[in-house]
């Protein structure tokens, strides 16, 4: 019941502060508005201890005693707006973050500057969700990135939600915090299905799966460099005779009709489907073939390379999802 | 609870909250080795080597019975030393112990943050021992100590040199040195313990007693311990004048004279004459409930009872330096109107014993025509007969002490004479009492504060005689002027009392004069400083001292102004660099693109920048170009004329 009423209470502080704050831009200045302190549980032991201490200083009428007493609520004090200070001023900045596949840790890449005149050290961050922290220090008028990680449990959009950024440096009598509410996403793909059928025959004129195994050996002609491309594949004599790297296209993959099918799955659960055909996409990308991607109401069209293979599987994180065409 | 403790998180880390943890514990530690029990620190000792030999060669850890075993064990040791759980020696030994039980089994943030509070606390006992200026220049670098083990065992894992977090604490300590000040001096104090003292059993007080009995002053002269200083705070009176009163004694039991219980606590009309002599004691600690003021004073201090034996009573023992003001006058009657019933009791004396004594004063009764003759016939007894003052009168024993004194021995300090003086008035059939507390004090030239050493411990009497009401007396002055007039190194020129040696090499007078002012001032201004300084401060801002409201109202302010004040440090020193000129004009060029609505996204580099613009409003693409090529070589190569930028951004009318 405490749990509850308390998870009631802090969830109206983050309502409270959600409304005040505002919704951020990519680029943050953390300024005293949006700088949080209270003491940590150390920091009530020392309160206590010091309460104690005056109490026997004022029994004993003891000036010495008093003095240390004051001496070390000065040093609570000092530490209080030290650790305030070790985030005011701190500007963080969103950067690019990498897709990852359900089941996976996201990793939300943000950089910070400290444009003071100190180092800043032992700041952490953290996603309000997430149980990891990463720390460290930021030296003054340094720049660092940091990676925060969260469990990427679901495909579709992985919000990062509230960031929280905060400190106990340098007594952790005290911590000051600060919420970011960033627009931070990252793209997380289904979980490749570790037992998926093997990939589907070739439909194309040809057929037989053989071609496909036969078709490295069937050189036909070259191409241009497509990133993604396997090094394997790259004619290194050709490129140095042109100056530009070259890819070898061989007859059987490049002809073969390869479509990765919604309808061709035979599971009915359609996350457990969409697991599969995400295994499939990494699959013939890895055996470098050409491959299209047949979803209900959505088709690509047979092509290769890590472009095209980060197409396909965008559309299977997004697959009906609500919001799916959002960027 | 072992159990579920964490597999040593990471070593290194707990090393360094281990090491910092031990030095600061020994640094607050060490000066409780003079007077606790050597057990006590011996043991916390072993139990951090053990500690280190923990981390360093891999001995076995303490296991959950040896711990439970040596908790025990403390408890009954503590006991067994001391007696109680109460009070400083027994509390202390127990934090210290409560420390090695807990450095057994620390691990992690938590528990090296609680033994470092321990350590804290035994710091600030230290404090309830001495609070001398060695002690108070030990504690400097204690605290220091403390205060970077603190920042180290909170993030063992900066990186940091062990120098780097000193410098950092030593930051922090400073900031906090003016709130400390503040507190210090605006702190409300209140006078008197909140809860009963138990205070060090100091082996050996020396100091005044409640009682007198042979031997007992003649003891506090071995000792030059200092019993208070004062201050006059106009002219000094005479050294023959200088009697410091403490207590008055009405009861003798043949040995021992008490001050006996209180029979009457009226009203007395104190009749002076002259000016008042105003001055301020810092009184050493005596355990009594008296202070001591000069004779006879009129008005005390506040939270003090002048009794009707003019006896300034406080209600709580002095257990810790005490500054006062009292006012006195040197030429004074009291007692005039005291009822005829109340003086019985200064008359009383039990029967039996001293017969010759008795005999003596029934004769100088007979053939006095006044009272005040037969204190004539007394003093002159004393003057003329072969009495000695002495340190060393030998031992009194018997019935009948006071005849052995006056007949056999003849030999004796202020007590025995100030004794068989009221024991020969009393048998005369005149009112007198006892009357205890210091005679004389040294003048220091360094500070000028007047020095009353333990040796200046004193007796004297009071008589009543009708019309003057109590007259002093001072039979010690019949035996030997000097001790009045000069002291009590001139009075005993032969005798190895303490001052002895000072005054034979002058220089190393000098030598302890100063030192004794050093010290004089620390006790004035720091020691001392409680309800009557603080209340001095306030009257000198033009504040009224006793308002409570007031009083946290200006620490409030005063905290209040000394938070801003290092606010505006911090701020200042984590503020944003100024931007450069060369950044100055880049945001100017900013605002004028902003102004026909093209305003740059926090995250939108000066070349993205630049591109948009450029696509928007083609007609400015060359100029937003070179400007922004311009400022990025500017910016980041470090090359380009600033001046022909600043010449581009000016001209530049989107």
């Amino acid at each position: 019941m405490f749990a509850s009423t308390r998870n009631f209470l802090n969830q109206r502080i983050y309502d409270w502060a959600r409304r005040r704050q505002g919704q951020d831009g990519d680029r943050v200045r953390l300024d005293h508005r949006r700088i949080y302190i209270l003491p940590t549980r150390q920091g009530w032991l020392y309160g206590m201890a010091l309460l104690f201490m005056l109490l026997a200083s004022m029994n004993y009428s003891n000036s010495m005693g008093f003095m240390l007493v004051f001496v070390l609520a000065g040093l609570d004090f000092t530490a209080m707006y030290a650790c305030h200070a070790n985030l005011a001023g701190l500007e963080i900045t969103a950067g690019k973050h990498p897709a990852v596949f359900a089941g996976e840790t996201a990793r939300f890449i943000l950089h910070l500057d400290n444009p003071g005149r100190s180092t800043r050290s032992a700041i952490s961050l953290s996603a309000a969700r997430g149980d990891a922290t990463v720390t460290g220090d930021i030296v003054a008028g340094g720049h660092g990135s940091v990676a925060v990680p969260l469990h990427a449990e679901h495909r579709g959009w992985l919000s990062l939600g509230r960031l929280v950024v905060e400190t106990d440096y340098p007594f952790a009598l005290f911590n000051s915090w600060s919420w970011v509410y960033m627009e931070l996403r990252v793209l997380v793909y289904p979980q490749p299905a570790d037992d998926a059928p093997p990939l589907p025959q070739p439909e194309g004129g040809h057929g037989g799966g053989e071609r496909a195994t036969r078709g490295d050996e069937d050189f036909s002609n070259l191409r241009s460099y497509r990133p993604g491309d396997s090094p394997r594949h790259i004619a290194w004599k050709a490129s140095a005779q042109t100056q530009r790297l070259l890819t070898k296209q061989f007859a059987g993959g490049g002809e073969e009709q390869r479509w990765l099918d919604w309808n061709q799955v035979a599971e009915r659960d359609p996350e457990k489907r969409l697991s599969i055909l995400c295994r499939w996409v990494l699959t013939a990308h890895a055996e470098n073939l050409n491959y299209g991607l047949r979803l209900p109401g959505k088709t690509i069209a047979i092509a290769g390379g890590a472009t095209h293979r980060d197409h396909c599987l965008e559309e299977l994180a997004l697959f009906q999802l609500p919001g799916a065409l959002a960027l | 609870m072992n159990a579920v403790l964490p597999a040593n998180p990471e070593p290194h880390l707990e090393r360094t909250r281990l090491l910092w943890t031990l030095a600061a514990l020994a640094a607050m530690t060490l000066p409780h080795a003079l007077h606790l029990a050597p057990w006590i620190v011996l043991t916390a000792a072993l139990i951090a080597l053990w500690r280190l030999g923990v981390v360093y060669f891999g001995w076995p850890l303490f296991s959950r019975y040896t711990r439970i075993a040596f908790g025990v064990l403390a408890f009954v040791g503590v006991y067994a030393t001391y007696h109680t759980f109460n009070g400083p020696q027994a509390g202390t030994a127990l934090l210290i112990l409560l420390a090695g039980l807990k450095l057994m089994e620390a691990r992690g943030l938590r528990d090296y943050f609680l033994l470092l509070v321990i350590t804290l606390i035994i710091g600030i006992t230290n404090f309830f021992y001495d609070q001398t200026i060695p002690l108070a220049i030990y504690m400097v670098p204690a605290v220091w100590l403390a205060g970077t083990a603190l920042l180290n065992i909170a993030h063992p894992d900066t990186g940091q040199s062990p120098l780097t977090s000193a410098k950092t604490s030593a930051r922090l300590l400073l900031s906090a040195l003016p709130v400390a000040l503040v507190l210090f001096l605006l702190f409300p104090r209140i006078p008197g313990p909140l809860w009963s003292l138990t205070l060090p059993q100091h082996s050996a007080v020396t100091g005044l007693s409640t009682s007198m009995s042979p031997g007992s002053l003649s003891r506090l002269a071995q000792s030059d311990a200092i019993a208070f200083r004062v201050k006059f705070l106009n002219a000094a009176p005479p050294r023959a004048q200088r009697y410091w009163r403490a207590l008055v004694l009405h009861d003798y039991d043949g040995q021992t004279w008490t001050p006996g219980n209180i029979m009457w606590d009226g009203s007395d009309t104190l009749s002076a004459r002259g000016a008042p002599v105003n001055y301020q004691i810092t009184l050493q600690p005596n355990h009594l409930r008296v202070l001591y003021a000069l004779d006879l004073p009129a008005q005390g201090p506040a939270n003090t009872r002048l009794t009707a034996d003019y006896e300034l009573l406080t209600p709580h023992p002095v257990t810790e330096l005490r500054l006062y003001s009292a006012s006195s006058y040197t030429d004074y009657r009291y007692g005039l109107d005291i009822p005829a019933w109340e003086l019985r009791r200064d008359m009383r004396l039990p029967s039996g014993i001293d017969p010759r004594a008795r005999q003596l004063a029934q004769s100088w009764r007979a053939s006095a025509a006044a009272p005040g003759q037969i204190v004539e016939d007394a003093l002159h007894m004393f003057h003329q007969q072969p009495f000695r003052y002495t340190l060393q009168p030998g031992v009194l024993s018997g019935p009948n002490r006071i005849d052995e004194f006056l007949f056999v021995t003849r030999s004796g300090f202020c007590e025995h004479y100030a004794s068989a003086f009221v024991f020969l008035m009393r048998a005369a059939g005149i009112p007198a009492h006892v009357v205890i507390g210091y005679q004389g004090g040294t003048r220091n030239p360094v500070d000028g504060y007047y020095t009353v050493r333990q040796e200046d411990a004193h007796a004297w009497t009071e008589v009543w005689l009708a019309g003057q009401g109590w007259v002093r007396v001072d039979p010690t002055a019949a035996v030997d002027p000097a001790r009045v007039d000069q002291g009590l190194a001139a009075a005993l020129p032969g005798e190895a009392i303490p001052g002895y040696f000072f005054n034979a090499h002058p220089w190393v007078g000098q030598l302890r004069n100063a030192w004794d002012a050093l010290n004089n001032g620390w006790n004035q201004w720091i020691l001392a400083y409680g309800p009557e300084l603080q209340s001095r401060l306030f009257a000198g801002l033009g504040m009224t001292y006793g308002n409570w409201l007031q009083l946290v109202l200006v620490l409030l302010v005063a905290i209040g102004a000394i938070l801003m004040l290092v606010w505006l440090v911090l701020w200042w020193r984590h503020r944003a660099p100024r931007p450069s000129g060369v950044q100055r004009d880049y945001l100017r060029f900013c605002r004028k693109l902003a102004n026909c609505g093209l305003t740059r996204s926090a995250s939108e580099g000066p070349l993205d920048y630049a591109q948009r613009v450029s696509h928007v409003r083609p007609d400015l693409a060359v100029s937003v170009r070179s400007i922004s090529a311009l400022y990025m070589n500017l910016r980041y190569a470090d090359s380009g004329d600033a001046r022909a930028f600043a010449r581009l951004v000016h001209a530049f009318r989107p």
